[in-house]
């Protein structure tokens, strides 16, 4: 007979070290040595992402994160790839709505390769007709990879148009095919003048690597990037809510009906934002979420349910995402959904899901830092979003201490109907 | 300003590290290596021959639904308290089946550990494969099966399977209507007990922790669980000759792209010449710096990707290679990728291309080994396929042994793209012709062939 333990109390058990310096030219730099395995992570984050595309040039700051990968003064186009590869790391470039990121993770010995590489482009890349046309249909491609050709992909977008308001986040990272097609040389060269400055950037360095010398090394690579204006931190005004919003679609890829129920919250770090987090472990943590076990276990009513705080730096959306059991109606999986919702608004957590939820928060935290990769990502959000690449650790002690209390009031603030919007996806092309 | 990419310093040593053998009074064997940075542990019991190669004929489907329903209650649990004191630890605790192993994962906190493999064992070893669980599984897997069939890549490798493994138990990519339906509560029960018992399992921890207190903790709570003797699992046959080059078209309505994969049968991984394949698939298509995606996305503007590989299992293995394009260039992205391999059949990689390829391979496979869950992974690996012990320690200087002459002999050997399976997958209507010069059609729908 085996007897199964108790858990042990929830404390944050390990350490991230770090420290940032600013060079001369404006370029933050976060060194965070992570001794061991003979592995480096460079990342370098831009403060740029989808939101900054007015109408009509959606999909722009996308487009531009492939440009970066095609040659600069001192790599010739497709050396990039080469040269990474030949020191047996691997490399990709990132853009999401708020940011965009590039990076290398490659043995400790060959870190001086990628300060050369990612300070190259930073200080003069060199952007041809023929390089945006090629990565352009690259980019069209993608697109239809990803989300024309994808069941539910397309309802995404519709469902972001639907709960934003403001330009800087209704419209998808990946842009139109249209938009695209507009795409033009002189924007990629004022884009990379604009954005693409030191100032307007942060580069991490996690691994096994000595602090000074990364510093020292982090100088010579990228000292000689001159200082360019940096632009203005970008703000937009994303409208209160003005009530419940809806929408159906048809998806000729879908086998069966799917319904996302999205309610626009704080941004990440403001107001409700952490007790947010804790909403989406009680009611979709493990398999004992309350929400998940109730539409996917008990009443088989979803195939599949996915529920996600989508942290934005701007207004962030709780997302409910679930693929309906053939035969039910889409009525019947948001009916379940709003009712968990509203239980955990009235209600709030049952200490036994509160003390689950945290244990969860902080194992995410354990297990999602196993990696240099991992680690500068986080640091450099920190880092880029706060200026200060530690406060991860403020917010971690925060998680750790909050109470239920806490979880429902944010769940009274923020489920509330107003801030709903709700898109049924029906199967089949349109009648 | 400095103007050549600096060359790398010198190499630093890098060894995975080794395991600690046990065999517990019970007779189970374990094995266990301390690694990571994180206070967290990542554990495995691979049950060897507990795959769906090994489903019984007319159960297609029993090793998935098999793994599915053990976490369905034990004895003394219902299905959710169990999943209320995986939760409770914050833990993954999950049972997956493969073609040649079902596998159970356990990561779970360095200061949970005792509590986590107490829970494992007792899903292991106690599991009650409840009626109302058992049919709640095989429901959700048929509605799986109905919802995957409308994804591009699931249909292209579905039908490529099929066909480069006709007949056999390699060429099924999931369960079937059929088998699911035909599969009882007690075929389940009796799935477990021969094929998941702890009489044919090893188990693998990794962790923060010492290998010794890895293993002491494991032994504490597997030490004493009865170690059943069963039988062997009956073999999986060998994969059956394929005739030639032939075309498979999936008419997928509203598609706006083809899903092209092309495969070959090739080894599988305990063949001595597995290394030189690597090294040769890493020149022709592992990455964005190899010919594929050089040529038929940065040259020719072709795709997003085009990329190839090897997919070894126990008993056999294939080639493959991949590419998504718009349907209106489907005949050259084809025609492009086909020749590709072709030439690279024939004369291999450059010199350059294949010291760059080892180099890549090499640092990769550090980078590849951060987590504690990556080196568990690696002895799962080697037990399922019957390596050597020190086939990871050895790995990189063997790499380094390869030489051109043997990638070209791989080449040559494993990717002749005159034999083999071409799936495709898109509008059918647009496709046909297109496809005709390559060979001749065979069309299908999403369920099976077209009538």
């Amino acid at each position: 007979m085996v007897a199964s333990g108790t858990p042990t109390p929830m404390k944050l058990t390990f350490d991230i070290p770090c420290e940032t310096r600013t060079l001369p030219n404006g370029l933050a730099v976060v060194v965070a040595p992570q001794p061991g395995l003979p592995v480096v992570t460079v990342d370098v984050t831009y403060d740029v992402g989808s939101r900054v595309e007015p109408e009509g040039k959606t999909g722009f700051a996308h487009l531009f994160e492939h440009l970066m990968f095609e040659g600069s003064e001192n790599v010739a186009k497709g050396e990039h790839f080469r040269l990474v590869a030949e020191a047996g790391g691997t490399m990709n470039g990132t853009t999401s709505e708020d940011r965009t990121n590039y990076y290398e993770t490659l043995p400790a010995e060959c870190l001086d390769l990628a300060l050369f590489l990612e300070a190259d482009r930073m200080r003069a890349l060199v952007l041809t007709e023929e390089k945006l046309r090629n990565q352009r249909e690259a980019v069209k491609e993608e697109k239809r990879l990803r989300v024309d050709n994808q069941p539910y992909a397309p309802s995404f977008e519709t469902a972001d148009a639907l709960a934003y308001d403001a330009f800087a986040y209704r419209h998808p990272v990946i842009g139109s095919m249209d938009d695209l097609d507009r795409a033009t040389l002189d924007d990629a060269r004022g884009f990379y003048g604009r954005y693409y400055a030191p100032g307007n950037a942060l580069l991490c360095l996690v691994g096994d690597l000595d602090p000074e010398d990364a510093f020292a090394r982090a100088l010579g690579a990228f000292g000689g990037v001159p200082p360019r204006t940096t632009p203005p931190p970008f703000r937009f005004e994303e409208p209160a809510p003005r009530g419940e919003r809806r929408a159906s679609v048809r998806d000729v890829h879908a086998a069966l009906p799917a319904l996302h129920v999205n309610v626009k919250g704080p941004a990440r770090r403001e107001g409700d934002a952490l007790a947010l987090l804790y909403a989406e472990k009680v009611l979709g943590g493990g398999e004992s979420g309350t929400l998940w076990r109730r539409l996917v276990k008990d009443e088989e009513k979803a195939l599949s349910l996915s529920i996600h705080f989508d942290e934005r730096r701007g207004p962030s959306l709780f997302r409910v995402f679930g693929i309906a059991r053939p035969g039910v109606p889409h009525a019947v999986l948001e009916a379940g959904i709003r009712e968990e919702l509203s239980r955990l608004a009235e209600d709030g957590p049952s200490s036994a899901e509160m003390e689950r939820a945290r244990r969860q928060l902080a194992a995410d935290m354990v297990r999602s830092t196993q990696t240099t990769q991992a680690v500068a990502f986080l640091l450099s959000e920190y880092g880029l979003y706060d200026a200060d690449p530690v406060l991860w650790r403020e917010d971690f002690e925060r998680i750790l201490t909050m109470d239920a209390a806490a979880v429902r009031e944010a769940a009274r603030r923020v489920f509330t109907p107003d801030r709903i919007s709700v898109v049924e996806v029906h199967p089949g092309e349109a009648p | 300003m400095t103007t050549a990419p600096p060359p790398p310093g010198p190499p630093r040593p890098f060894a995975p590290p080794p395991f600690v053998a046990a065999r517990f009074g019970s007779g189970l064997a374990a094995r266990a290596a301390r690694w990571g940075k994180r206070p967290t542990v990542a554990v495995s019991v691979v049950f060897p021959g507990a795959g769906s190669a090994s489903d019984p004929p007319g159960h297609e489907g029993l090793a998935d639904l098999t793994a599915d329903v053990f976490l369905g209650g034990t004895r003394r649990r219902s299905a959710r308290q169990l999943a209320a004191a995986i939760d409770d630890l914050a833990a993954i605790l999950e049972i997956s089946a493969g073609s040649d192993s079902s596998v159970a994962r356990l990561f779970v906190l360095e200061s949970d550990l005792d509590a986590g493999l107490a829970l494992l064992a007792e899903v292991l070893t106690e599991a009650a494969f409840p009626e109302d669980e058992f049919e709640k599984s095989r429901r959700r897997l048929v509605d799986t099966l109905t919802e995957q069939r409308s994804e591009p890549d699931f249909l292209v490798r579905e039908r490529l399977l099929d066909r480069l493994y006709p007949g056999h138990p390699y060429g099924r990519l999931t369960p079937t209507e059929r088998g699911l339906g035909a599969s009882s509560r007690d075929d389940a029960a009796r799935f477990a007990a021969e094929r998941l018992s702890l009489g044919r399992a090893t188990l693998l921890l990794s962790g923060s922790l010492d290998a010794e207190h890895l293993l002491r903790a494991a032994e504490s709570v597997f030490g004493s669980l009865p170690v059943p003797e069963t039988a062997p699992p009956p073999a999986v046959p060998d994969a059956p000759a394929i005739p030639g080059f032939t075309v498979h078209l999936v008419h997928r309505t509203g598609s706006v792209q083809t899903n092209l994969l092309f495969a070959r049968p090739a080894i599988p991984r305990s063949h001595p010449r597995y290394l030189p394949a690597i090294a040769a698939n890493q020149s022709l298509g592992g990455g964005a710096s190899s010919r594929l995606f050089h040529v038929l996305r940065e040259e020719r503007s072709l795709t997003y990707g085009a990329y190839s590989s090897l997919s070894p299992r126990v008993r056999a293995g294939h080639f493959g290679a991949s590419i998504d394009c718009r349907t209106d260039v489907t005949g050259d992205a084809l025609a492009g990728l086909l020749q590709l391999i072709r030439e690279f059949a024939a004369a291999g990689p450059t010199p350059d291309e294949h010291r760059r390829s080892q180099r890549y391979l090499s640092g990769n496979f550090v980078l590849a080994r951060e987590t504690p869950g990556a080196i568990v992974q690696d002895e799962v690996s080697r037990l399922l396929n019957g390596l050597p012990d020190d086939e990871f320690a050895t790995w990189r200087e063997r790499l380094a042994a390869v030489t051109v002459a043997d990638a070209q002999g791989a080449a040559r050997d494993f990717f002749d793209p005159s034999v083999g399976v071409l799936a495709a997958v898109g509008d059918a209507g647009r496709l046909r012709p297109v496809l005709e010069p390559f060979g001749e059609i065979t069309l299908w729908d999403a369920d099976g062939p077209r009538t």
